[in-house]
């Protein structure tokens, strides 16, 4: 974070979050070529517009929201394409492609709604507090601890661990 | 109690991270200048299509291609504002200086940009007389059936200047005359006669 007055760097922004991006936007995909994408378009919109965005108070917030919304958009893109490529070929068998470094977890959170994904991954990796991604979602507080709680348990049967109701901070 | 969820989510973090290639600041710099460029460029485009088809409406010929069997246009055409918005060049009379130099003128212009001028031909031997008064050296390239035959460059001057290229059709076919844009505000004229 910039000191008051003093705009932010674009080199020091990228590199303090360039890769703690990608992570978020990796587990929320499952594809990390993917996620890389969609980080590095969200900073060339930012650096397009950095003199203005580097004199908000908190500029990765400005480029994780960006992000996000480029990741939501691509995804229910994909989601669609899949949709209608399954559609046109519904008997063609599915081959699982390499999955040598798929991580359990990202399997897993693959299986939530894309809502209550999108709400784990902000509250676990991005390390953002219910009232922040009820903020940035736009839903209620009481939307958001919904949200994790199904997750958790989702989660939960999937990784066939206890369910966990309790939020880490709230 | 310690949430189980936690120290799964760490270890995503630790096991992805430094998986992670980051393409770098100077890629994305490159990217932002690239889309500038991309912008830039496909502005000019529309700024040139839009001047291609204001030349056009201008001239009363709708395929860019003026065929030999119509009529001269207009001169008072060449009073009118040009497309690239350079102020006016050369003489007034240009234009009657470069028809007067080709008697019987089948095509007569002012080059803006550059001029293509195409006619189907029968086959024999042929004179191409250009006639031109104007600020600059006016390029010429004559295209039979769309191959170059000849190119040359007449030394244009406000007195008028002319030059003739003879050319022969082994069969009928098309000529082409592109009169380029060195030759900018050049007025010119010309002929094709059979001999």
């Amino acid at each position: 974070m910039p000191a008051a007055g003093t705009p932010a760097d674009f080199d020091a922004v990228y590199a303090a979050q360039y890769a703690d991006l990608t992570v978020q936007l990796y587990a929320y995909f499952g594809d990390r070529q993917e996620a890389q994408d969609v980080v590095q378009e969200a900073f060339c919109r930012a650096l397009r517009k950095w003199s203005s965005v580097s004199r908000y108070d908190d500029p990765v917030a400005w480029v994780r929201r960006v992000a996000w919304n480029l990741a939501v958009s691509r995804w229910r893109r994909s989601r669609t394409a899949l949709s209608f490529l399954r559609r046109q070929r519904p008997h063609e068998p599915q081959v699982e492609g390499p999955n040598t470094d798929r991580i359990e977890l990202v399997e897993a959170l693959a299986t939530l709604p894309p809502a209550q994904r999108r709400a784990m991954v902000l509250h676990y990796l991005g390390d953002l507090s219910v009232s922040e991604i009820a903020e940035r979602e736009n839903v209620a507080i009481g939307t958001v601890k919904s949200w994790l709680h199904r997750g958790r348990a989702g989660l939960a049967v999937q990784l066939h661990q206890p369910d966990q109701p309790e939020a880490r901070r709230a | 109690m310690p949430d189980p969820l936690a120290p799964l989510f760490e270890d995503l973090r630790s096991r992805a991270l430094p998986r992670v290639q980051p393409p770098g600041p100077a890629a994305a710099r490159r990217t932002v200048h690239r889309r500038a460029t991309v912008r830039a460029a496909a502005l000019a485009t529309v700024v040139m299509a839009a001047g291609g088809a204001f030349i056009v409406s201008q001239r009363g010929d709708g395929d860019g291609v003026a065929p030999a069997a119509v009529p001269s246009v207009s001169f008072s055409a060449f009073a009118e504002p040009y497309v690239s918005g350079v102020p006016w060049r050369g003489r007034e009379d240009k234009a009657d200086i470069a028809r007067g130099l080709v008697p019987g003128a089948e095509q007569e212009g002012v080059v803006d940009g550059s001029q293509d001028i195409g006619m189907d031909l029968d086959e024999g031997r042929y004179v191409l007389r250009v006639g031109c008064s104007g600020p600059a050296p006016l390029p010429v390239t004559i295209l039979l059936d769309d191959q170059i035959d000849q190119q040359d460059s007449i030394a244009c001057a406000d007195s008028g200047t002319a030059a003739e290229y003879e050319f022969t059709m082994a069969r009928a076919g098309s000529l082409r005359v592109i009169m380029g844009s060195g030759g900018q505000f050049d007025a010119y004229a010309f002929k094709v006669t059979k001999k």
